[in-house]
């Protein structure tokens, strides 16, 4: 006696296909007889019917989620060409793990190279689309053990300078063509205006501070500093490549604010410490 | 099962994070979404431990997806088992359904075909996340809004066959049932009479959306009389059993839940002194006494 084929994979793999399509299943023709096959449907819904209760919850589910980490970007599109948009990157990008935090992972490269974004918003969705992913993984990224002001005080002073130093890492460095951790915080706070502002170069690090993910906006100059850091230049070596990708004149006035900007990093928390030999 | 009775409970929810951390009002116990606190630091970790502080919290998943035919995700699971270390939970639970197949995730808990392929397909799954988390694991019915033309079983002789053959708790929620009852056309006391009531470890109750020719399992809204009627007949066949409310839509007050939860707790002690009624009257009838036997 042979065992019955297996229905389990015939159902699931017919269905995570059906329940993410764009259209109403029971207006899809081709569709139908083959959800009979599964699905009873009763006296008060067709099979179509009962599965299409699914498949909205699909795209409703979906669809707010990116709504709420992606808001920045759903102000500029407006509700509508936003839903268009969060549509496309579904059947593009289709969930794929047990958490809808990382629904939006690919969503930059998306907002990239969707065709369906207006030209004069390309520039900003992607900024905003960035700093929103951003924002998300600073959220829960791991924790760091608070600074320990002891250790800190004790360090040598020439080791400061000549020395790698520990940045945190819930620190990233970020430089945009639109100021978008501003106008994110402007459109949480409904102060932001419909249209799209006029771009303009800004450079941040972004930040999780008292379980809080902040910003703060830098000049050019700190920005690029701060990742010479990152890279691992100890200050004194950082400052020397700095200087040397500066006309004379700016270079003289970076020199005398970086005492400042490293006072005030490590009142941002971004230094924990010198790497140790 | 041997899983304690913790009393009524609320399921722990973003807006109502200032009312509990502000106040620690009293409340038996917190049910979480695991998902919700897998993350690897930050805020949700920072009040996981602020609720752990003051409340007994038990694990509830959405995402585990115990009937799919993908393979279990071992990187979901030992996460899991780090946040049950984390909690002391008591149990860990996630629905009897599966999410997603061949790498794509619905996030929906999309009900089995009740077939003897499923439960065997799901019993051996449900064992081996036991044996891996080293807890009780606890799979809850789902709410349904479709039937299959496989199905060879009810909804609950396949509950009561998965369980039974992977010897793992049952979470009866019984707004689930009311609402597939609606959907189907069954009897919902047929279910509660149906399903293995010693396996029962946890209650959900909650509130739904009817629009009609269908209902939809929207957690929110009151738990309606015909749910209350059914718990406190579950509850006369079960005895005492953790019970929690859920509310997820249209999140009201923290009063208002703590108000629903106090309902629950009503219900309850109605049912379980009845229960202890007949138990006396039972006795009474059985002792030698009545029985005429010799002192």
């Amino acid at each position: 006696m042979t065992s019955p084929a297996p229905v389990l994979p015939r159902v699931q793999s017919f269905l995570q296909e059906a329940l993410r399509l764009p259209d109403e299943l029971q207006d899809t023709p081709s569709l139908t007889s083959r959800i009979a096959e599964h699905i009873t449907g009763n006296d008060r819904l067709s099979p179509a019917e009962q599965a299409d209760l699914y498949r909205r919850q699909f795209f409703l589910r979906h669809v707010d989620s990116l709504r709420d980490d992606h808001y920045g970007i759903a102000h500029y599109l407006g509700d509508d060409a936003f839903e268009a948009f969060a549509r496309a990157y579904l059947a593009q990008h289709p969930p794929r793990t047990p958490s809808l935090r990382d629904l939006g992972a690919d969503i930059a490269r998306f907002t990239d190279t969707w065709s369906g974004i207006p030209a004069h918003l390309h520039d900003l969705c992607l900024d905003m689309a960035r700093y929103e992913l951003l924002f998300v993984d600073l959220f829960d990224a791991p924790d760091v053990p608070p600074v320990d002001a002891k250790r800190l005080a004790a360090i040598p002073e020439d080791a400061w300078l000549t020395r790698p130093l520990v940045l945190t890492p819930l620190l990233r460095l970020a430089a945009y063509r639109y100021p978008v951790p501003d106008l994110r915080i402007a459109i949480k706070e409904e102060r932001a205006a419909s249209e799209p502002p006029a771009p303009e170069p800004s450079f941040y690090g972004i930040f999780r501070r008292d379980d809080a993910v902040c910003f703060q906006r830098l000049a050019p100059e700190a920005h690029d500093l701060l990742q010479l850091l990152l890279a691992g230049e100890p200050l004194a070596s950082a400052c020397d490549t700095l200087s040397r990708r500066l006309t004379p004149e700016r270079a003289a006035a970076v020199e005398t604010e970086v005492a400042g900007w490293f006072q005030r990093w490590a009142t941002w928390g971004w230094i924990l410490d010198v790497e140790h030999r | 099962m041997g899983a304690p009775d913790l009393g009524v409970g609320v399921g722990l929810r973003i807006p109502h994070y200032a009312a509990i951390f502000d106040g620690w009002p009293a409340m038996d116990w917190f049910e979480i979404i695991s998902e919700n606190f897998m993350g690897r630091g930050g805020l949700p970790r920072r009040n996981l431990d602020r609720a752990l502080s003051h409340y007994r919290l038990v694990q509830h998943g959405v995402s585990l997806s115990i009937g799919s035919i993908d393979p279990l995700d071992r990187d979901y699971l030992t996460r899991l088992k780090d946040l049950a270390r984390h909690t002391q939970t008591p149990w860990i639970s996630d629905h009897l359904c599966w999410t997603g197949a061949q790498g794509k995730n619905l996030h929906d808990l999309l009900p089995l075909p009740y077939t003897e392929e499923a439960v065997r397909h799901v019993a051996e799954r449900a064992r081996i996340v036991q044996d891996f988390l080293e807890l009780p694991f606890v799979l809850e019915n789902v709410s349904s809004y479709l039937t299959y033309t496989h199905s060879a079983m009810t909804e609950w002789e396949f509950v009561t066959a998965v369980c039974e053959e992977a010897d793992c708790g049952l979470l009866l929620d019984v707004n689930n049932i009311y609402v597939s009852a609606y959907n189907h056309g069954f009897d919902p006391m047929d279910y509660v009479r149906g399903v293995p009531h010693h396996r029962v470890v946890q209650y959900h109750l909650a509130g739904h959306t009817n629009h009609g020719r269908y209902i939809i399992d929207t957690h929110s809204g009151h738990v309606i009389d015909e749910v209350w009627a059914l718990y406190r007949e579950a509850v006369k066949l079960t005895g005492p059993v953790s019970t929690l409310i859920e509310w997820d839509d249209d999140i009201p007050a923290f009063d208002i839940l703590a108000a629903e939860a106090d309902k629950a707790r009503a219900a309850r002690d109605e049912s379980l002194a009845a229960l202890r009624t007949v138990d006396a009257a039972a006795s009474a009838t059985t002792s030698p006494a009545s029985l005429g036997a010799a002192p």
